[in-house]
């Protein structure tokens, strides 16, 4: 097993974008989103990219549909198809002897201190309480920074409001990572700079969510999220809420990326 | 009559590590209530699929850093996504060949008699969250939701959904054995894998053995040993379980289940960072005196315990976070050492310190 073996799964899995992180880029990172919290012997992350239709988007933008949106461009990808995907994965590089920590995305779970909110869940939960089980350890859980993770895979970058993106897929994506200690070749980081000059997020964004300096008021956006029309669509059963604002800030962002319109 | 081997690569093309396939006839001697016959009379044969639980999801565990993959990936995410979808291809080449096939993955013991002590009722499973919600007071909205079901076929006395014993059902496909402290050893992954069943009234070129290979569960008590609750009896206590598939006979430790709930999802005071020390110091109301060994364990005292420690991880946030992790860690370990059948499957080991951590309260 070696990294093109392993791509070259990950491809035929659906991965449109693949890219391994040098551990020693997260030197220095809050202990409590530090991969090597997870697993002190690990030497790279591993990190893949599904695209998301873009036809979810569009017919948001067209406001022809809004469920569809966070049911299957969210959670079917985040929960479901990165499931399978991951224990895939995972078998590949256990079978070669090293262990596959994998980390997908934690939607409703916040550290204790993380006040955030995420506006595609109905809710979030911060920890009450988190301690060290013993001294030299950060409280659990470690939650690794997804954003900081696709820069050190060279798979993209967090853009000015939260979401990762790249140049290939704009914000359309998921993403999902594998914490590992085998030995792999690692890519070179994230070097484009997506937001420089742009502030095409902040302009789209009707309720005024995003700040060019501080970036997005999650809480502010997660108001707007599921009532930008004055109405809001029944909750779903597996805690997402659906998407009423149309994800303005994704649709500009990938036109200004991308240089056409949806 | 379908090919095994055939079968075989459609599941591990599916998303499953292993498979074996057994005649029905071996779960003859099973109780009706746990007997897979009845959800299917006219069944032949058993698919048996095993899904490895990645040895990284229990990591962070052992490290004390990281406990919801385990529950949300490797619980969760086996159980409800990668099982099913892997069934549904196994199935669909079976009907493809003309035979039925009825899928069954694990369901959370949702079953007719409880898979925690034999009652009728009384149906957790601990992986999953008890409600203790506001929607706990309508009972429908409570998972434990069979207490009222009843036969339907004329003549036999057992009502849907039965529930059979997905480990003796693996054994009898000749996928592993039971070890001391309940769980399914297999030689490939030890005690980390879950499993999901497929019964057809198809017939099969060949079918597996019973696994007779060199013993997996070498009863070397370390599951008892590093279980926080001590819900697992000491080996020559004398306490187990047996069961037999025709002449093959199996034993385990005869767990305290209520206790295991308890400490499994709760953990006590020294292995729960979720829970401050204090709370564990003030005991309100006794409603921890299980933790204390005050109490024996039983379903009331489990939902004292759910009520007192709801708010550091209400039941919608997700399954339940494995603190205590305790047996099959302490299992892993030992398999890893020489003589045990993951000896030399990992590089670096799962524990690289003397003893597993412990918190100072």
């Amino acid at each position: 097993m070696n990294r093109e073996t392993i791509e070259q799964v990950a491809r035929e899995l659906g991965a449109a974008m693949f890219g391994v992180g040098d551990l020693k880029l997260f030197e220095g990172e809050d202990p409590r989103h530090d991969p090597k919290q997870v697993c002190p012997k690990a030497q790279a992350i591993i990190g893949f990219g599904i695209p998301v239709p873009k036809g979810l988007y569009k017919t948001m933008k067209d406001e022809s549909q809004f469920y569809a949106y966070t049911t299957l461009g969210v959670k079917a990808i985040d929960e479901e198809y990165f499931d399978i995907f991951l224990f895939k994965m995972a078998s590949i590089i256990e079978d070669a002897g090293y262990d596959a920590c994998l980390q997908r995305t934690t939607p409703n779970l916040r550290v204790k201190g993380d006040k955030t909110a995420n506006p595609e869940m109905i809710g979030v939960y911060e920890l009450a309480h988190a301690e060290a089980v013993e001294p030299g350890k950060p409280p659990p859980d470690v939650m690794i920074d997804f954003g900081k993770a696709a820069r050190a895979c060279g798979i993209g970058m967090p853009g000015r409001y939260g979401r990762v993106i790249n140049r290939e897929y704009g914000p359309f994506m998921r993403y999902a990572f594998i914490i590992t200690d085998a030995p792999l070749e690692t890519n070179a980081p994230y070097a484009d700079d997506l937001c420089a000059g742009c502030d095409a997020c902040v302009k789209a964004c009707d309720a005024g969510c995003i700040d060019v300096e501080k970036g997005l008021d999650s809480w502010k956006c997660w108001e707007h999220y599921n009532k930008a029309r004055g109405y809001s669509l029944p909750r779903t059963q597996w805690g997402y809420q659906a998407c009423l604002c149309g994800r303005k800030c994704d649709v500009a962002c990938w036109e200004h990326i991308k240089g056409v319109k949806l | 009559m379908l090919s095994a081997k055939r079968i075989k690569e459609i599941a591990k093309k599916a998303g499953a590590d292993n498979c074996g396939i057994a005649p029905i006839s071996r779960m003859s001697d099973a109780p009706d209530e746990m007997n897979p016959t009845f959800l299917f009379p006219n069944c032949k044969s058993m698919v048996g699929l095993v899904f490895r639980i990645p040895r990284g999801v229990q990591r962070g565990i052992e490290e004390g850093t990281q406990f919801y993959q385990y529950p949300s990936m490797a619980y969760g995410g086996i159980n409800e996504i990668l099982a099913p979808a892997t069934l549904y291809h196994v199935g669909k080449a079976i009907e493809d060949a003309g035979y039925e096939a009825f899928v069954y993955r694990n369901t959370g013991a949702r079953g007719c008699v409880s898979d925690m002590d034999g009652s009728e009722d009384a149906k957790l499973s601990p992986e999953e969250q008890i409600e203790v919600s506001e929607n706990a007071k309508d009972s429908t909205a409570h998972h434990r939701s069979v207490d009222f079901t009843r036969a339907t076929r004329p003549g036999e006395n057992v009502p849907p959904d039965l529930q059979f014993q997905f480990r003796i059902c693996a054994v009898a496909c000749g996928l592993g054995e039971i070890g001391w402290s309940k769980m399914l050893l297999t030689p490939e992954f030890g005690p980390l894998q879950r499993v999901a069943f497929l019964f057809t009234d198809a017939e099969f070129d060949e079918y597996d053995e019973i696994y007779n290979g060199k013993p997996l569960c070498r009863r070397c008590g370390a599951c008892v040993r590093e279980c926080p609750g001590n819900c697992i009896p000491e080996i020559k206590s004398g306490k187990k379980c047996t069961a037999s598939i025709g002449d093959y006979k199996m034993e385990w430790g005869d767990i305290d289940m209520w206790k295991c709930y308890a400490f499994y999802t709760h953990a006590g005071r020294y292995y729960n960072p979720f829970v401050p020390k204090e709370v564990w110091d003030e005991n309100k109301d006794g409603d921890l005196d299980l933790f204390a060994g005050k109490t024996d364990a039983s379903e009331q005292e489990i939902m004292k315990v759910y009520r007192a420690l709801a708010k550091y991880f209400p039941s919608w946030v997700g399954y339940n976070m494995a603190k205590c992790g305790g047996c099959i860690r302490a299992c892993v370990e030992m398999l890893e050492k020489p003589g045990g059948c993951l000896h030399g499957r990992f590089k670096n080991p799962l524990r690289t310190r003397p003893k597993a951590w412990k918190m100072d309260r």
